[in-house]
This record gives C-alpha cells, sequence and structure tokens, in this order.
C-alpha cells in the first residue's frame, strides 16, 4: 500500500513537472519600462522558485539589461556580431542548469540580443530572415530565442557570448562556427 | 505621458522670432581657387552641421513597437526631435564652456611641443581604438572641474593659460548661431562661383529679403520635416581674431573631442535626451553625425596623409549623379588605386562652382539625404565585404590546413596535368583561372598590388577591427593567404604550361573572378563565375558551409564548394580586404572620431600635398613680367630697371617689396636706385588694389600722335629721338589720362579693375612696345586670372539687402565693389549713417525713409516689427557731400513702435 501511496505521489509529482516543461516554468522576455529603460522580464509559474532564487519574489523579476557602447550602428562589430547569429555563434547542445544562468543574471553585467530589439539594423522590421537563424541556436526548435552577452562595465563593450535563452531551457551560447559535417 | 507631454511642450515652444539675424548678418566669403587653396590652412569659423537619424530612427521604431506605442510614427518622430536637440544642444553647451574659458583647449595637432603631457599620452596611447577608458577618465575629471565656478585643472595635467581660447575681444558675441536649412540659396552663393557681379547681389538681396523661408531656428522643430536628416548652418562670430587663427583648429578639436565623450557620458547630455538617455547613449554617433566646413577653411589643418585623402574622398558621395557613376568610382573598383591616386589624376579640379551639386537637390535636406543613402549604403557594403572576407579566411584556416590543399589540388587537376585528359576543357579551365588568378597576385611583375598586400600584412591599425570579430588578426590571416597562394603557385610550376594549354586551347574569360576582370580586362568583361559555382553545387557538397545550408541551399552559406573553390576564394577574400582597407578611414570604425572632411575644398588636400601650389601662378607671372620687361629694356636703346635673381621657392610667398628690400632685384647702376625702387609699388601681400607703376627714364616728351588707346591701359611710344622707348599708361577709361605718370618714357602702370582683355589682342608696334605690352598683358592677364591668383570678396547679406532696397530694388554697377568688401552702399550717405549705426547696435532695418531727414527725422521699421518707429537725425547740407545726416547712440529705437519701453 505504502508502495502504491508512494507511487501514486511521484506520479501527482511528475504530472506536475511534465505540466510545468508543457506550459514553462517561467518566461524570459525584453521590456521597456515607462521612460524607456531596457530590461529583462522572468515571469515564473507556481511551480518554480526561479524568480524567488532571483529576486525574491514568487512570481515575476525586472532585472536590468544593460546599454553597450555603440551598439545602435553599422559598425563592424555589430555587422559582424549580426551576421554570425545561428552561424558562427551556436548553443551548444547541452543545456545548463538554470540556476547557473540565474547566477549569471545576478552576478554579471549582461545584454539581450534577439531579433526584434532595437539594435538589429541590419534587416527591416518586417523581416523574419535574422528571426530564422535566431531559431538554429534553439536545439528544442524555440521560436524566440534570447542571446546573452556579458558586458564589460567600464567602456560597456560586448565582451563573451554566454548564454541563449529557448522558452524554459537555457544553453551556453559560444562562439563555434555551425558546419556542414 | 507625462514625460512625453512635457517632452512635446519642451519640443514645441522653442523657436525664436528673431530666427535667422545671426545668419543675415554673416558675411559670405566668395573666393577664387588660389585663395580657397591658401584659406584650407586656416580654422573654419562657420559650418554645415549633417545629422543623419537613420540608425537612432531605426531603434526607436523598434522600440515604440516593443512598447506597444499606439502611434508608433508619432512616438519615433518625438525621439528624433529628442535625438536633434541633444545633438544641437549639447554642441551649444560645449561651445559655451570652450568660448567662457571654462574648458581647455586640446591640442589638435600633437606633433608640435605641447604642455599636455598627459593628453599626448593618452591620445597617442588611444590612436587607432574606439575604447580608451583612461582618455575616457581624463575627459570626465575636466568635465567635472568645467561646471565649478572657477575651475582649476592643474591636478589633470599641466594646462597654463595659453591652453584656452582666449579670444582678444571680450565683447564678442558668444553664442554659436545655429541656423536650420531649407534650401541652398544665394544665401550659399560663395559655394557656386566666384567674383560677385552686380546680378548675384540682386539674387542675394532678393535671398535675404525671403530670409525665413530658407532658414529657421535650429529648435525649431515643426519644419523640419525629414525624418532621415536635417540640415544645419552653424558659425561663430570671432570677428576676424587673430587667436582664432592660431587655435581655430584646436576649437574643433576639442569640440570634437568632448562631443564624443559627452554624448556617452555627461550627466547633462542624459538630462537633454531623457527620456531617451539610454537609447542615445548607444548610438555611434560618429557614424551619424558630420562636419562639414562651410566654405575653403578647414575644421581640421589638412595634412597630406592616406587618413586626410581618404576622408575627403567622401566628397563623391554627395554627387546627384552618384549612382550612376558609381561603377567608375575608384572605391568599387575591385582592385582600388587609392585616394592619391584620384589626385594626382585631378590635380587642377573645379572649386567654388557648386562641386557637391546642392543645385540639383530642391531641399538642403533631401541633398544630405541623398548624400547620407549613398555614403551610408556604400560603408555598409564594405563593412559586410571585409567582415565576409575576415570570416571566409578565418573558417577556411581552421578547416583546410595548407598542407592538404597542395595534395589536394594535385590530385583534383591530375587528368589534364599528366596528359591523360587532354580533351577536359572544364578541368583545365579550371586550372588556368586558379593559375592566373594566384600568379596575378604573386608575380612581382604582373602585379601591382603585391607591394601593397605585403604592407597590409604589416598593419596594425585593423588588428583592432579583426580582433573585435573574434577571429585572428590580419597578419595570421594574410600569412595563410600566403601559404595558400605557394601552394597554388607550386602546382602551377610544376607542369609544362605550353603543352597543357597548348594554342588550340581558348579560354572562356568570362569564367574568371570579378576581381581579376576588373584589374586585366578592365571590367569589359562580365564575371560569370560565381554562375559556374553555383552549377558545381548542383552535384557537390560544399566543402566548407555553414549548417544551414543545408535547408536553405543558400550559395550566401556555403564558404567554398571544394580545394579549387577555396583557394580562389582565398584570393578573392584578401583583395576584397585590401579594397576596404585602401580606404579603411572612410569606411571602418576604427576610431571614434567626427567627421569633419574639407568637402567643398578639394584643395585642402591639393595643398597640404604640394600637388597645387596657390602662390605659383602669382610667382610665375611674376617671373615673366620681369623677363619681359628686362627683354624690353634690353631691346631698346635704354635700359630700365632689370629684375632677376627672384627667389621662387614653392610653397614660399613672396612679397614684391621684400624682393626690393632683399636686394633681388637688380636695378641698372646709370639710374639712382632709390628714385628707381620708390616707383615700385607693387606689393604681393595686398594685390587686388595695388597697381603696378615703374617709371625709369626721365623723358617729358610724348608723341600725341602714336597714342594707342584701350580700355584701361594707354600705351604710347616717346617722340623720334627716344623711339626705341615706350611708354605706358594707365587710364581709368579710354583716353582718359593719368597725370601723374606722364613724366615716365618707359613706364607702366595698371589698374586692375579696368584693364580689358582686347589688350592682348591689339599689340602695339616696335620690338621693344611689343615686349613691354606683353608684359604687362601678361602679368595684368596673370594677375587677374580668377582661378590661380589668390583673390577674394566678402559680401554682407544685409548690407546688400540694405542696398538693394535703397537703390530702388537694384545694385547699382558703381555698388559692386564697396559691396563685394563687405561696405554698406546706400543711396546716400544720411542712409548709409543710419544702417551702419543700427547694425552696429546688432539691430536690423527692414525699411528705413530719410524723405523727412531736412526736418530732422527718418523712419525706421526694424526687423521683426509691424511698423515703422520716426527716429531723430541730424541732418546737415554741404557744398562738397550734398545732403546729408547723421544719428547718434542715444535716439536710435530697439523696439518696435507698437511696443512698450
Amino acid at each position: 500500500m505504502k508502495k502504491l501511496i508512494g507511487l501514486f505521489f511521484k506520479s501527482c509529482f511528475l504530472f506536475v513537472m511534465l505540466q510545468g516543461a508543457a506550459f514553462a516554468n517561467y518566461e524570459i522576455n525584453e521590456a521597456w519600462s515607462t521612460d524607456n529603460r531596457s530590461q529583462i522580464k522572468v515571469e515564473c509559474s507556481s511551480y518554480t522558485n526561479v524568480c524567488k532564487q532571483l529576486c525574491n519574489n514568487q512570481k515575476v523579476c525586472v532585472l536590468k539589461n544593460s546599454t553597450c557602447k555603440d551598439c545602435i550602428s553599422t559598425g563592424v562589430k555589430m555587422t559582424y556580431l549580426f551576421s554570425s547569429f545561428g552561424k558562427d555563434l551556436n548553443s551548444n547542445e547541452d543545456e545548463v542548469s538554470i540556476y547557473e544562468f540565474v547566477d549569471f543574471l545576478i552576478n554579471d553585467t549582461f545584454i539581450a540580443f534577439s531579433p526584434s530589439n532595437i539594435y538589429n539594423q541590419f534587416d527591416s522590421a518586417q523581416s523574419d530572415a535574422l528571426a530564422e537563424r535566431f531559431k538554429v541556436m534553439c536545439p528544442n526548435k524555440f521560436k524566440t530565442p534570447i542571446a546573452f552577452f556579458k558586458i564589460e562595465n567600464r567602456v560597456l563593450d560586448i565582451q563573451n557570448a554566454r548564454y541563449v535563452t529557448c522558452g524554459d531551457s537555457v544553453y551556453r551560447l559560444e562562439l563555434k562556427s555551425s558546419l556542414l559535417e | 505621458m507625462k514625460v512625453l507631454l512635457s517632452l512635446i511642450f519642451l519640443l514645441g515652444v522653442l523657436p525664436s522670432v528673431y530666427a535667422n539675424e545671426a545668419r543675415l548678418n554673416t558675411d559670405l566669403h566668395f573666393t577664387n581657387r588660389a585663395q580657397c587653396a591658401l584659406d584650407s590652412k586656416k580654422p573654419t569659423e562657420n559650418i554645415l552641421v549633417l545629422l543623419s537619424n537613420m540608425d537612432v530612427g531605426r531603434s526607436l521604431y523598434r522600440l515604440a513597437k516593443l512598447k506597444g506605442e499606439r502611434d508608433t510614427a508619432e512616438f519615433t518622430k518625438l525621439g528624433l526631435n529628442k535625438y536633434r536637440y541633444t545633438v544641437l544642444t549639447l554642441l551649444d553647451v560645449i561651445h559655451q564652456k570652450i568660448i567662457t574659458n571654462k574648458l581647455p583647449l586640446l591640442n589638435a595637432d600633437l606633433t608640435q611641443a605641447t604642455n599636455l603631457s598627459k593628453y599626448k599620452e593618452l591620445s597617442q596611447r588611444c590612436a587607432n581604438t574606439s575604447k580608451c577608458p583612461d582618455l575616457d577618465d581624463y575627459l570626465a575629471s575636466i568635465w567635472a572641474k568645467s561646471n565649478e565656478k572657477n575651475p582649476k585643472f592643474g591636478d589633470v595635467d599641466n594646462f597654463t593659460q595659453n591652453n584656452f581660447l582666449n579670444l582678444e575681444d571680450k565683447n564678442v558675441n558668444k553664442k554659436l548661431n545655429c541656423s536650420y536649412m531649407k534650401q541652398f540659396t544665394p544665401l550659399e552663393a560663395h559655394l557656386y562661383g566666384t567674383k560677385p557681379d552686380a546680378g548675384l547681389l540682386e539674387q542675394i538681396a532678393k535671398a535675404t529679403t525671403e530670409i525665413d523661408s530658407y532658414y529657421s531656428e535650429c529648435h525649431d522643430y515643426s519644419v523640419q520635416e525629414s525624418l532621415k536628416v536635417s540640415t544645419y548652418e552653424m558659425s561663430l562670430n570671432v570677428n576676424n581674431s587673430k587667436r582664432f587663427d592660431a587655435v581655430g583648429f584646436d576649437y574643433w578639436n576639442t569640440l570634437k573631442i568632448y562631443f564624443s565623450w559627452a554624448f556617452r557620458n555627461a550627466p547633462e547630455a542624459a538630462q537633454m535626451a531623457f527620456p531617451f538617455d539610454e537609447v542615445f547613449s548607444s548610438v555611434l554617433i560618429e557614424d551619424s553625425l558630420f562636419m562639414v566646413p562651410n566654405g575653403c577653411k578647414s575644421l581640421v589643418n589638412p595634412k597630406c596623409d592616406p587618413a586626410t585623402l581618404n576622408q575627403n574622398s567622401i566628397r563623391m558621395f554627395a554627387k546627384h549623379d552618384f549612382k550612376q557613376e558609381a561603377a567608375s568610382l575608384d572605391f568599387f573598383r575591385a582592385v582600388p588605386e587609392g585616394s592619391a591616386n584620384k589626385m594626382l589624376e585631378d590635380q587642377f579640379t573645379n572649386v567654388n562652382a557648386d562641386i557637391l551639386n546642392f543645385s540639383q537637390f530642391e531641399t538642403a535636406d533631401a541633398w544630405t539625404d541623398s548624400f547620407r543613402q549613398n555614403f551610408s549604403e556604400t560603408r555598409l557594403t564594405m563593412r559586410k565585404k571585409f567582415v565576409n572576407s575576415v570570416n571566409n579566411l578565418n573558417l577556411m584556416s581552421n578547416n583546410l590546413k595548407t598542407n592538404t590543399i597542395a595534395a589536394s589540388l594535385n590530385n583534383y587537376f591530375k587528368p589534364v596535368i599528366s596528359m591523360k585528359e587532354p580533351g577536359n576543357i572544364q578541368l583545365k579551365s579550371e586550372l588556368y583561372y586558379l593559375c592566373a588568378e594566384s600568379t596575378f597576385l604573386s608575380s612581382e611583375e604582373l602585379s601591382y598590388i603585391r607591394p601593397k598586400l605585403e604592407i597590409l600584412g604589416k598593419m596594425n591599425t585593423t588588428d583592432l577591427m579583426t580582433s573585435s570579430i573574434n577571429s585572428k588578426n590580419l597578419n595570421e590571416i594574410f600569412d595563410y593567404y600566403k601559404e595558400v597562394a605557394s601552394s597554388v603557385n607550386a602546382l602551377c610550376g610544376s607542369f609544362d604550361q605550353s603543352a597543357v594549354f597548348d594554342p588550340n586551347f581558348e579560354i572562356d574569360r568570362t569564367g574568371f573572378n570579378r576581381w581579376y576582370v576588373d584589374a586585366v580586362y578592365e571590367g569589359k568583361i562580365m564575371s560569370m563565375a560565381s554562375l559556374l559555382r553555383k552549377e558545381k553545387l548542383q552535384t557537390k557538397k560544399p566543402l566548407i558551409a555553414y549548417s544551414l545550408y543545408n535547408n536553405s541551399k543558400d550559395v550566401r552559406d556555403v564558404i567554398c564548394v571544394d580545394t579549387v573553390d577555396c583557394a580562389r576564394t582565398a584570393i578573392q577574400s584578401i583583395v576584397d580586404i585590401y579594397g576596404v582597407v585602401q580606404y579603411s578611414e572612410l569606411f571602418l570604425d576604427i576610431k571614434n572620431e567626427i567627421s569633419s572632411a574639407s568637402m567643398l575644398n578639394p584643395y585642402a588636400e591639393r595643398t597640404a600635398c604640394k600637388v597645387y601650389d596657390p602662390w605659383f601662378k602669382t610667382k610665375a607671372s611674376l617671373f615673366g613680367f620681369a623677363t619681359d620687361v628686362a627683354q624690353g629694356a634690353l631691346a631698346a636703346v635704354t635700359p630700365g630697371v632689370v629684375y632677376g635673381n627672384f627667389d621662387l621657392q614653392p610653397g614660399k610667398v613672396v612679397s614684391f617689396n621684400q624682393l626690393v628690400k632683399d636686394g633681388k632685384i637688380t636695378v641698372d647702376a646709370k639710374y639712382e636706385k632709390q628714385k628707381v625702387l620708390s616707383t615700385v609699388a607693387l606689393d604681393m601681400g595686398a594685390i587686388s588694389n595695388v597697381p603696378c607703376s615703374i617709371s625709369v627714364t626721365k623723358s617729358k616728351e610724348m608723341d600725341p600722335s602714336k597714342m594707342l588707346g584701350f580700355r584701361g591701359v594707354t600705351i604710347r611710344s616717346c617722340k623720334a629721338n627716344e623711339k626705341n622707348a615706350v611708354n605706358v599708361e594707365v587710364t581709368n577709361e579710354m583716353g582718359e589720362k593719368v597725370d601723374k605718370f606722364k613724366s615716365g618714357c618707359l613706364q607702366c602702370s595698371l589698374d586692375f579693375e579696368h584693364v580689358s582683355s582686347v589688350l592682348s589682342n591689339a599689340i602695339p608696334y616696335g620690338r621693344t612696345a611689343f615686349f613691354m605690352a606683353r608684359a604687362v598683358i601678361r602679368l595684368y592677364k596673370g594677375l587677374k586670372d580668377p582661378v590661380n591668383v589668390p583673390r577674394s570678396w566678402s559680401v554682407n547679406p544685409y548690407l546688400v539687402k540694405a542696398s538693394f532696397d535703397s537703390n530702388g530694388g537694384k545694385i547699382p554697377n558703381d555698388c559692386v565693389k564697396k559691396l563685394s568688401s563687405g561696405k554698406s552702399c546706400m543711396k546716400n550717405s544720411c542712409e548709409e549713417n543710419i544702417v551702419n549705426a543700427y547694425r552696429e547696435k546688432g539691430l536690423y532695418i527692414d525699411s528705413l525713409d530719410t524723405e523727412q531727414a531736412w526736418r530732422g527725422t527718418a523712419k525706421v521699421k526694424l526687423r521683426g516689427c509691424k511698423e515703422a518707429s520716426n527716429v531723430k537725425v541730424f541732418y546737415s547740407k554741404s557744398e562738397n557731400d550734398g545732403d546729408s545726416c547723421s544719428i547718434t547712440a542715444k535716439n536710435i529705437v530697439t523696439k518696435c513702435a507698437n511696443q512698450e519701453g
């Protein structure tokens, strides 16, 4: 009986976990304040304590998304960056723990890039060419990934590619050309 | 919402009633080619500011979308106006700090000695980099001190009083005058032509009458309709300051450096930009802001170096037919020659002849937008080309080791090299293309770009670029290319080419890559190489391609198809890198510096590089004159003054008086030196009004029957007993003699304004006369040459308009000279006195009525007023000057008639 009860609770836990996976435990999006400050908004379902860990709030955390020097431009660096998503910038197929990512969000200055954000100077707002290449970075084929880079604090320079969020999965982002085998 | 409403209010109330007054009173400085060349070495006081809103506009539009703004267009427009406001206000704030000696000057030329040792060290350390936190800190500490009441900068660097602008005139108007330009009109006539005439002055007068239709106050955003660009004119009132002439380049350098820093970092800029401050601080502002000297003077002292030449070649993008001409421009050549070549090919290019095609555009913003589009599209193409080429070589070097290339190529071409398949034309052709393209680049005899490529490998300015795109530096990439090329060349040298490419083999030249066709066949053949590559991909899996290719089948996802293609792509990539690096200062954002090219003066770089010497023609004219006079004198019995031993060093200005002082002019011993030289009155320092006047002999006897009259010059011979002598006299008009020169028999005197070119067709008789006349004509023509002898004119638009109104809606011919020297020319001295008295007080008159001056009153309607005011004048009548009047300072009415106080 005990075993049966144990099995029942295990099943319930798995069900909850699976539900969580199906409806996402947390959602990460870019947001803007009324006075045009860039933010990263993490919304958590009741099945996760990610938000609790991140900002001591059960449901939602709003984090500062840094600015970066000369990022609104078609300079060489941004030209390279936006041409390399999905080509020379790719995710490592191994998913990283959400706690590692939370640790990064708490302790590092970062900037997030997505095809629709203000730094995309390279294709029109209506084009989905970049969105298609962004999708390549998600092994789980998530449609709207966000790429996170570390920012050097003093000159606000983009440094290392760090993570890409694909729904509620996070992958390490690397400078690694994805070439035909 | 509150924030936006207050912003709308702020941006809506800024326009000033007194807009354009500064513009009205800003002199137009007309110059000919030689003067324009000389002016390039002086700092400008007047600039055009071209602001592109495209990068920030795109971001604001995306921001509106992301925020779910109801009216994205309105939000974007509001943000753009805030952007304009921030840029313009920040420029003004920095100017105010400099002109009030609150911000020290930073030396523009650090090759000269400077007491700012820390600044010099930081600038040198930070050269060729866009990131320099130490320099940022240095600027930040000065900026913070500049806000103090009595700032002391000693602990930042070794600043002394000499490091501040310290203009001599303490009462100088400290404003940075700023106008938004709606159209290019005759008020920019100094960019369209040289010497003003009555017709042009009338056009300037008419444009001045309608000045408010052509300019508006800078912060009046309601009239700035283009969302893409805005065009402004800014000027300083430095009143011909010698101090500004000396430190003007430092002033502009300081303004630009602080602007770049403050736009990103200053709290004042954040306040101005709020609530868009975070967005704006990420803008690469140097890509969007262009400062252009409005005329021949410069913002940066022109140097003869590749950076100056490349930056100045930006003017090509302003041409109205840029797109049609693009194919022939050097930037777009597969293997560009470089900007120095273009300059040497076109030494005597046009200037002050609407060289930037302003007149082809309906509005100033349309011109700026065309320039912006041409330039930024080309710049992006070049940046993409650079990034792709570096990336291609980087990927190849990681995935295709050079030691495997040789073996793979040998294997691939074995059938044709070993003559097993002599009929395999396709393979033979591929081998031919590869060997030809590689040999072209590598053979010293054939390649003119090889030495340049070697230099490129040693360059370090682009290392920053290549490391910024996370790849190997340019030297490593070039080393990889050299290994690829040596493998290919080893292959090409390993077989008997005359046997493989037998006389019956005919190569299809369309198979060469575009760069090769361009370099060897001057682009006369169409390259089909990319098509052949696509065909190959039909049957082959690419050797190096992004995995995206699996689904996209897009050739852009392919680096190279096979080893041959990889080798050819490596060569193509190094050629592309070379092409972009030739113009790196123009296209690559190596250094964050606001562009301030001498767009309107192509002689800036020509003078700096000594391709054009503005004094050459003057010196050559003098030399010719001297020679001819000497010949004339020698041919005649009477020897005259013999000129010789001129020290005509290029680039050295020689004054005629100085030549006399220095003893360079040799005088025949027969004549008293002092008497002769006292009649030599030609000073090249003030050439425009000084006639040549040479008197040698003392004969008083003239032969009236031999008088030859021409407009401006009279040439007469002496009486029979002195028939070999010639007397050249000058008259102002036909037959009107100038008595004071009657005493000489060998005499030359010129009034440059009146001598006509008919002289050259009317040579007087006699060999001596011929020489003398030729000398005179040559000197006159040489000096009169509107292009090659420095000449300048200054026109004040307000005074021209006042003269136009005063003279019944026209500019009389006898006013041209006065108005072209920046003076007034009213119909009578009464009006002259009133206009000048008001102008001295900074007041401008719209209309003036002196009919009742004899009663002691005149009617004056000030600019901006609806009605005229009666002012008290002092009437006087004298026999010489006729009726006149004057006005004292206390009688000047400064307010409109219907206004209190």
